[in-house]
Order: C-alpha cells, then sequence, then structure tokens
C-alpha cells in the first residue's frame, strides 16, 4: 500500500520529458514487428477488420505467380491503384519486351523499375512495416511464399480544404489555416520557406495509434540543442495513442505544474513560418489542424500576426494597449478591492464618496461581490463556448442582463463592480493567446482573495509570488522571461514590448542564442 | 554551478546596494550634513569600491571558491572558519533586522491593524521561495525590480517637482566640509554590506579575464548610479521640506509619495511605493540569508537546503518575539557601525593584502 502512493507520488514529481514513466502493454502482434514478412500471419490479423480489402490477383500469363495487394478501404486512393498499378501488371506488361524475363524471384525489382509508374514505391522485408504501410493508407504487395513485399504509397483519402483560420483571425496578412492532413499543413509551410534549410524530420507516436509527427526547424538558425531536446523528449513519450497534436504538450512541457503556457499552439501557418525564421522548432502532428512551437517565452504569447504585417509605429501603439489590457484583466479587480476595502486616501474625497455611495445598499464586501460576478462571468465564459452558436447568442444576452442590470437593482452588486468586472472580461480579450488567457483567469482568483484580506501588501505578495515562479521558468532551456530576466536589449527594443521597423531589424534577437542569419533588414 | 551574466552582476550589485536605503538616506544625509547632505551621498558610496574591486581582483586567481574558501587557502582553515563563522552570524542577523524593519514600515505606513504574523509570514515564504530557486533567479528577481524601484523614485521626484523650494539648497558649505565628511562616515557601512554579500557570490560569476574587466565597470556603474539615485531623493527632500524638517523625518519618501496627487483621481501614491520598495526589501533580505546560509554551509559543511528552513524559522521567531519596531533600527544601525564595517574592512584588506604579499613572494623566489 505504501510502495504503491510512494510510486504514485514518484510518478507524478518526476518531470515526464525526463524519464519514461509510463508502461506500455504491447500486443501479440508488436512482437512480430521485426520478423520477416509473413503474408499469413498479416492475413490472420488484419482478416477480421472489414475495412481492410484483400485483392487476390495473378500477373497475366505468370499464373504460377499469385499475389495479393492489400489496402484498407477509405485510406487509399482507388484510382491511382487500378490505373496505375493492377492494370499495369494484370494486363499492359505483357506488352512489354521486358515481360519475358519476369520470374517469381526478379517480380518485385521489375515491378519497381519497369512496370509500376508511381512516384513512391519501395521493397519491405519486415512484418512492422507492412503492418504500418496498410494501417497508414499505403497498398502493399504481397507474392506468395516471398518474404519480401512492396510498399506502393497510394494514399488518399478525404481532407477538409484549407480554410480560414477560426481561432486567430487578422486583419491583414494571409488567411489560411492548418487542416487534418499533415502533408497538407507541411505543404503550407514549404510553400512559404522555399529553401533547403527547412527540415522536416518525421516520427510516429504512440504504440496503437502509430501517429506521424513532423519536427520542422531551420537548420543553421534553430539552435542544434533545441532541436535535439525537441527529438529526445518526443521519443520518450510511451503511450497507447495520440488523438491530437495538443496531448503532446504536457508530455514535453518544462514544468507541468504551472498554470502558464510554455508552448505556444496555432493554426497559421504564417506564424509557423515566422516562428522558424526566428530559430524556434515547430511539432506538426497528423490528425491536427495546428502546430506546436517551441521555446516560447511570455512576451510572445501577447504577439499577433498582424504585428507584423502592420506598421512599426501602429504596432507599438497597438501592443502596449494589449499590454495594458493585460494588467488590466489580472489587476483591475484586485486592485479595485484592495483600495475600497484597505486603501480609501488612495482616492481623493470626492471619488471615494462616490464609491461609497454606490455600495451602500450592497450586502457583501468588495471581495464577496467581485467573486460572485467573476463565477458568474466564468460559468458564461464555460458555457458559451460549446453553446450552439443561436442558443449563444440567447445565453449571452441573458447572462448580461443577470450579471449586469438584475444584479445591480436588486443590490447584489455594486454599479461600480459592474463596470470594474465588464472591464476585466474585455480586457482579458485583448491577450491573443487563448492558453495565457485562461492562466490569467486562474490568476485572478488568489489575487482577488490577497487584496481582500491583505489589501495592496497581500496584491504585491501575490504578484511577487507569481514573479518569482515565472522567473524559474524555462522552455526548452530558454528562461521565460527573457528578454527582460534575463535582460537581452536587443530583443526588448526589437520585439518585445515594442516592434522595430523591418528595416532595423538586423540581426535574430537574442532569445535563442543564434546570432548567423539575419532576418529583416541587411547585414 | 549556474553562473549569472555581468549584467545580471551589475544589476544584482545595484540592488542589493541600494537594498532599502534609499528609505532612510535623507535622514542620515541631511541630519549629519544639513542642506550639504546631498554632497555627501556618492563618496559614501564610493568607499566600499575598492573593497569591492579587491575582492573581484581574487576572482580570476580562485574561481569557483567564495571568499570564506579563498580564506582559507590563505590564511590558513582556522582562521578562516572562525572569521567565516562570525560573518555568517553577522549576515544571518543583519538579514533577520532588516526583515523587522520592513514589517514595522508596512505595519505603520500601509495596514496599520494587521497582525504581524501576516506581514512575517508571507515575506518570509517568498525570502525561501526565491532561496530554493536559485540564485539565478534571484539574479533576474533584481533584474525586473530594480528598473522598477528606479522609475518609481525619479516618478516620485517628477510628481513632487511642483512643491520645490529652490532657495532651500543655498547657501551651499554654510557650515564647511567636517558636517558633510561626518555624513560620509555614517553612510560607510551601507556599500560595506554589500561588500559582505559580494563575499559570497563570487563562484556565481564568470570568472575569465574579459569578464572580470567588464564587471569591474559594471560595478563602478552600479555604485555611481545607486549613489546619484540616493542624492537625488536627498536633493528632492531637501527642496520639498527643507533640511530642517528632512532631517527630522525618518521616512522622508514616503511622505513626498504622500503629497502626490494625480489629476484629482489618484493621491498617496505610498502604498503602491512600499509595494514596490517591499520587492527591494525582498531582495536585500535573500542576499544575506543567501549569505548567511552559504557561510554555514562553508564553515560546518552543513547542508543549506535543510538548514534554510532551521534560519528561517529564526527569521520567523526574531521579528515577531525578539525584536520590534523602532528597536530594529537602532540595531541595525549598530551592527553595520561595529560588526559589518570593521569585519568588511578588516578581512578584505588582509586577506587582499596577504595575498599581494604571498605572490610578490613567489615571483621572487
Amino acid at each position: 500500500m505504501g510502495k504503491s502512493w510512494l510510486k504514485m507520488l514518484k510518478d507524478l514529481t518526476v518531470r515526464p520529458h525526463t524519464k519514461e514513466i509510463r508502461r506500455i502493454e504491447h500486443l501479440p502482434i508488436d512482437k512480430d514487428r521485426d520478423k520477416p514478412i509473413s503474408f499469413q500471419t498479416i492475413k490472420d490479423e488484419l482478416s477480421k477488420s472489414s475495412d481492410v480489402i484483400f485483392r487476390d490477383f495473378v500477373v497475366r500469363g505468370r499464373e504460377e505467380i499469385p499475389c495479393s495487394l492489400v489496402v484498407v478501404d477509405g485510406l487509399v486512393d482507388k484510382h491511382l491503384l487500378d490505373s496505375y498499378v493492377l492494370r499495369v501488371i494484370m494486363v499492359d506488361a505483357t506488352a512489354d519486351p521486358a515481360f519475358k524475363e519476369l520470374t517469381k524471384e526478379n517480380l518485385l525489382d521489375c515491378l519497381i523499375e519497369l512496370f509500376t509508374p508511381t512516384n513512391e514505391i519501395k521493397k519491405i522485408s519486415q512484418m512492422g512495416e507492412a503492418i504500418d504501410g496498410i494501417l497508414s493508407g499505403d497498398a502493399v504487395m504481397f507474392v506468395e511464399n516471398s518474404s519480401e513485399a512492396l510498399l506502393i504509397s497510394a494514399r488518399g483519402w478525404d481532407t477538409r480544404g484549407v480554410a480560414v483560420p477560426q481561432n486567430e483571425s487578422s486583419i491583414r496578412g494571409p488567411k489560411e489555416a492548418f487542416n487534418e492532413n499533415l502533408r497538407t499543413n507541411t505543404s503550407l509551410m514549404r510553400r512559404k520557406i522555399k529553401h533547403p534549410s527547412l527540415k522536416l524530420i518525421s516520427m510516429k507516436i504512440g504504440d496503437l495509434t502509430k501517429t506521424d509527427v513532423v519536427i520542422a526547424y531551420i537548420e543553421k538558425i534553430a539552435s542544434d540543442d533545441v532541436v535535439e531536446e525537441v527529438k529526445s523528449r518526443l521519443s520518450r513519450i510511451k503511450i497507447n495513442g495520440i488523438i491530437a497534436g495538443d496531448m503532446l504538450e504536457e508530455f514535453i512541457e518544462d514544468d507541468p505544474y504551472t498554470p502558464f503556457p510554455l508552448i505556444h499552439n496555432t493554426e497559421r501557418p504564417d506564424i509557423v513560418a515566422s516562428e522558424l525564421l526566428q530559430g524556434r522548432v515547430a511539432i506538426l502532428v497528423d490528425g491536427t489542424p495546428s502546430a506546436l512551437i517551441v521555446p516560447m517565452n511570455i512576451a510572445s504569447f501577447m504577439q499577433v500576426s498582424d504585428d507584423y504585417y502592420e506598421r512599426a509605429m501602429i504596432v507599438i501603439l497597438v501592443r502596449t494597449i494589449r499590454y495594458l489590457g493585460a494588467l488590466t484583466a489580472v489587476l483591475a479587480p484586485s486592485l479595485y478591492i484592495a483600495v475600497t476595502s484597505f486603501h480609501q486616501e488612495l482616492m481623493p474625497i470626492h471619488l471615494a464618496l462616490s464609491v461609497s455611495a454606490s455600495r451602500e445598499a450592497t450586502p457583501f464586501s468588495a471581495l464577496g461581490e467581485a467573486i460572485l460576478m467573476l463565477f458568474a462571468l466564468e460559468i458564461l465564459q464555460e458555457a458559451g463556448l460549446r453553446l450552439p452558436k443561436p442558443v449563444g447568442q440567447t445565453i449571452g444576452i441573458v447572462g448580461a442582463l443577470i450579471i449586469g442590470d438584475a444584479a445591480v437593482k436588486a443590490n447584489l452588486v455594486s454599479p461600480i463592480m459592474v463596470i470594474v468586472i465588464g472591464l476585466t472580461a474585455v480586457a482579458s480579450y485583448t491577450i491573443p493567446a487563448y492558453n495565457l488567457t485562461v492562466s490569467i483567469r486562474l490568476l485572478r482568483f488568489p489575487l482577488m482573495i490577497l487584496a481582500g484580506t491583505m489589501g495592496f501588501f497581500g496584491v504585491g505578495m501575490g504578484l511577487y509570488f507569481t514573479l518569482v515562479h515565472l522567473l524559474g521558468l524555462r522552455s526548452f532551456g530558454i528562461p521565460y522571461l527573457s528578454p527582460i530576466a534575463p535582460l537581452r536589449i536587443r530583443s526588448l527594443l526589437q520585439d518585445t514590448f515594442v516592434r522595430a521597423p523591418w528595416w532595423a531589424m538586423r540581426k535574430n534577437p537574442r532569445l535563442l542564442d543564434t546570432d548567423k542569419p539575419k532576418q529583416g533588414g541587411q547585414e | 554551478m549556474i553562473r549569472i551574466s555581468t549584467q545580471q552582476f551589475a544589476i544584482l550589485s545595484a540592488a542589493i546596494l541600494m537594498g532599502t536605503t534609499f528609505m532612510i538616506v535623507g535622514s542620515y544625509a541631511i541630519g549629519d550634513a544639513g542642506r550639504d547632505g546631498w554632497m555627501a551621498v556618492i563618496p559614501g558610496y564610493l568607499v566600499g569600491l575598492p573593497f569591492s574591486l579587491m575582492i573581484l581582483s581574487l576572482l580570476g586567481k580562485y574561481p569557483d571558491l567564495n571568499f570564506i574558501e579563498i580564506s582559507e587557502k590563505i590564511l590558513g582553515k582556522w582562521l578562516a572558519r572562525i572569521i567565516g563563522g562570525i560573518f555568517s552570524l553577522i549576515t544571518i542577523y543583519f538579514g533577520a533586522c532588516i526583515s523587522v524593519q520592513g514589517v514595522d514600515i508596512v505595519n505603520r505606513a500601509l495596514l496599520p491593524t494587521m497582525p504581524n504574523y501576516i506581514l512575517v509570514i508571507f515575506p518570509l515564504a517568498l525570502i525561501l521561495y526565491l532561496y530554493y530557486s536559485g540564485f539565478e533567479v534571484m539574479a533576474r528577481f533584481a533584474e525586473v525590480i530594480y528598473p522598477l524601484i528606479v522609475f518609481s523614485l525619479i516618478l516620485i521626484c517628477i510628481l513632487i517637482f511642483p512643491h520645490f523650494e529652490q532657495n532651500e539648497i543655498f547657501p551651499i558649505l554654510e557650515e564647511g566640509f567636517m558636517p558633510i565628511l561626518k555624513a560620509v562616515f555614517s553612510m560607510t557601512p551601507w556599500p560595506m554590506e554589500y561588500v559582505l554579500f559580494l563575499l559570497i557570490m563570487l563562484p556565481f560569476l564568470p570568472n575569465s579575464k574579459k569578464d572580470i574587466k567588464t564587471m569591474r565597470k559594471g560595478l563602478f556603474i552600479a555604485f555611481l548610479v545607486v549613489g546619484l539615485l540616493n542624492t537625488i531623493v536627498v536633493l528632492v527632500q531637501i527642496l520639498t521640506f527643507g533640511p530642517k524638517e528632512a532631517a527630522r523625518v525618518t521616512y522622508g519618501l514616503l511622505y513626498l509619495a504622500n503629497m502626490v496627487e494625480i489629476s484629482r483621481t489618484i493621491n498617496g501614491l505610498e502604498s503602491i511605493f512600499l509595494i514596490v520598495w517591499l520587492g527591494m526589501s525582498i531582495i536585500k533580505v535573500t542576499g544575506f540569508f543567501y549569505a548567511g546560509l552559504a557561510g554555514l554551509r562553508t564553515v560546518f559543511g552543513l547542508k543549506s537546503r535543510k538548514w534554510a528552513l532551521a534560519v528561517g524559522l529564526f527569521y520567523l521567531v526574531f521579528p515577531l518575539y525578539l525584536l520590534r519596531g523602532t528597536d530594529a533600527f537602532v540595531e541595525t544601525a549598530l551592527i553595520d557601525q561595529y560588526a559589518i564595517l570593521p569585519l568588511g574592512v578588516f578581512w578584505v584588506v588582509v586577506v587582499w593584502g596577504v595575498e599581494k604579499w604571498k605572490s610578490r613572494q613567489k615571483k621572487a623566489i
């Protein structure tokens, strides 16, 4: 009993990327992965699945060579297989003079070199390769009693087209978003960075799902250490399946017990391309219409793609508003509580009288009012996320009436508190990254409690604790609060609170410590 | 061991050097030198500079060692350990006294009805958190807080501008140089507080020749900036209150902040200012907490992570039961004058001198 508790505690305290903490029960077929191909074993294993098609055939005029083509219905391009594989082997090949040389032994080589006009085709010899290929949408051709097979790339399934980003809208710049198809996503990136230094490293994660994962980075710009660390952390993941790329986040982040996001998540290929150019690394996962970007600092979560398409002067103004909005979202309720409960002397007398008059009929303390209002707001926000659009509007109106007009008329809250909470709610939407907004929502409640019990002293203590926590965080080795601490003046002036004009950005920000390539202006 | 950068060294030095002195610098300088008190601040700080440079000069030769370990190599094991033990006691005790000061100021100016244990427990938890987060995080904390305190000081000085009486600083040198010298002497222990912290910071510093040269520059800038800022604070107090009133008020800056009013909407900025000041106080107390524990580890071989809790317990009990209110200021001044100043001067000069003498002898041989 004691040991199991200790083990659970150990599992919880060990950071997932530093040690393999999950044990996977291997299925029987996994044991045969490295063995030579045996068509009968594969047939036994896959024939129970109704979507797997076994197409038995013989090469025309060579009835002594029985073959079988195995595909998964719905994952392959049937037209491609019919026209360029089956038709060629069963009908057209006989016209070729080389057909006479065909034997059971050289069949696969002849098919690769002479008879199969597809661009991706290779010989395989292991069970694991054959099974993975079939289940990933490739066609595998087996020859009776042969320990080798032919893997023909024929992937083709229905996907969503490239659509407009749903969660990261922009006024200027590209309007395309990733979709669930990994190849479409990599092609979107490749279309933006047409240089051989853009590297796309593939790997598979998930013992059962075998999900394709691509690590994208630009050689010589991205730090080799960071790239290696990303590969290493991903390769340590042991899990049955990855359904969406976002699941990887918890496995590879530096600190699993922080409310702050350490990995960015975007659905825009232009943002990914821009981050790659700054030396970051992107992780794309098949079936996920977004990419993960590492390493990140907190300032990057406050930037949007429009910042890079708008003129620098405008961006300075917009970013200032955004940072002030973030500060308002964190501090407005707690400062109001602290001032009205402990530090009335901060307000001139006429303002203090006005605030006091508005709170006269309210039965709750400022802290009670704020918690009540914010709790209602949180419920509305959470409910609004998943409601169908037509119902959502109704709920919005009802919510606004409940937390606004009706609550004030019932003397449950003061009108000033409604203004403060309304301002807080609106201000929190100035933060571009949703995961940072959620962190700030989480931070707001303890700060309010500290303000309600200890005034400015409490708020100050809460902020200092948060600051020390943030200062200790790292994202793939990069300090989370850089370029503020450790101070990197060039990065700070170039692209943090302000953005320098493109022509003035002569070098990459020192965040990633890669000085080599220029980013904007000429060297 | 993670080393901090030369830039972080300069900012952390400035933060520890400044600490909470800007709160009381006015009453010290003006109390001793009257309206000429502002002239004493920079010389008062610069006294610590040669000692700091002496310590840095040993860094290249003894990398990865703190000053107690360097002393062991130069003065011998037992003498170094005795001095190291005294150093640990002084730094731990002094840190506790500053924390009592902090509690007292917050209690008087911000939360007069708040029970003391609340004002002790929360900052102590923050100090322990900062300590356990490591030296680099402490340096980064200083990187964030120090610019804030500089900004808030300058802001108060600008906002109080309408209250200035230009004639208050004239006539200059009315009483001659002696009062200024007296003020310089009363401020001398403040840079020596930093010198004691520097002794233990050595293993965390980069030690290449180029870095040491950069750190020397950084040190000079830190001393100058802190001296200049405190000079401005003294000048503003003289210009606003006049020398007699400014000498009488212990926390002149709090009164200044209280006089500020912005557009008939916000007045009495001292509460906000105190929160920023609290950050500087936390850095300074953590610095001495760190120094004391590093000393204990070096001298007695105590594992500092466990002993941090024991010392933390002392920091909890001390402000609640052993020293309270204004007594802390008297105690701090006494330790400054009779412990920190003599220890800093004696220890640094002896170790540096003996090291120079030994290396000359080696060269002669």
